[in-house]
């Protein structure tokens, strides 16, 4: 919920420089996403394979939009 | 004999009994969703590459307050999903449909939001052609909605389900649905920084 409120209201400032909050913001996601997949999904108590399966999902989708936006 | 194998092995309760929630069908499901939206992400950011000027142009045109809040609307009937599932493990099925039915109030006043969102980009002349950021922009937030309207429903059926819920029923299908919910909200997570925040 504050990541949510930090990245919708906090980084969208135009005081905050466009990459460092476009990364923070990306960052903030993906930290939202696997903590739904792990707890509310109950990955933790899934098979490993299983559990792969969301990390590589959560950090190629995360890498490949930074990369992207850097490039 | 038997004490030989007691001390070579460790006793069973302290292993972790791994379990995959619901059906795997359901899961294999929502993987081969959530890559198909992961190559949608990809592509939206490669095209915004291309025109930098046009897609910052429009995504000053959304409305950053309606964003916000449907997020914070589906974190929270996720959470109230958790509780309601909890509620039916710990034998507390009566607390079950109240979780259910908040859940799912979360839902569909998400639906309200983005018909209210939608409404306004119509009324100031934008649609799905306006531009090549409003395409992705309807397209990807269209077939999210699809996936909040099928979560309602669905949301709609464990609530119903849940009334006549007895403690040590069987929760696989209670699970199935959740986690299907959950994807719906872990799709938005990522779809509403892209769209809305990436600047």
């Amino acid at each position: 919920m504050l990541g949510t409120a930090t990245s919708t209201w906090g980084f969208t400032l135009s005081s905050v420089n466009p990459i460092t909050s476009t990364i923070s913001v990306m960052l903030i996601s993906a930290v939202k996403a696997a903590l739904v997949m792990f707890f509310f999904m109950e990955l933790r108590h899934a098979p490993k394979a299983w559990q792969l399966a969301a990390t590589i999902w959560v950090a190629i989708t995360c890498a490949v939009v930074i990369s992207i936006y850097l490039l | 004999m038997s004490t030989d194998s007691a001390t070579s092995s460790p006793p069973l309760t302290n292993k972790i009994k791994r379990h995959l929630p619901g059906v795997e069908g359901v899961w294999a499901f929502i993987f081969a969703d959530m890559v198909v939206f992961a190559v949608m992400f990809g592509s939206f950011m490669y095209d915004r590459s291309q025109n930098l000027a046009l897609f910052e142009k429009s995504r000053q045109a959304l409305n950053l307050d309606l964003g916000g809040i449907n997020t914070l609307l589906l974190l929270t009937s996720s959470m109230l999903v958790v509780l309601a599932l909890n509620a039916l493990k710990l034998a507390k099925p009566r607390l079950a449909p109240i979780f259910f039915a908040l859940a799912l109030t979360c839902g569909l006043t998400f639906i309200v939001l983005k018909a209210i969102e939608y409404n306004q980009k119509f009324d100031a002349g934008i649609s799905i052609l306006s531009n090549d950021f409003f395409m992705y922009y309807f397209v990807m937030t269209g077939m999210h909605l699809g996936h909040v309207v099928v979560g309602n429903a669905i949301l709609a059926v464990l609530l119903y389900k849940s009334r006549s819920a007895k403690a040590g029923d069987s929760i696989t299908a209670y699970e199935s649905g959740a986690t299907y919910w959950h994807m719906v909200d872990l799709l938005w997570i990522c779809l509403f920084p892209l769209l809305y925040l990436v600047r």
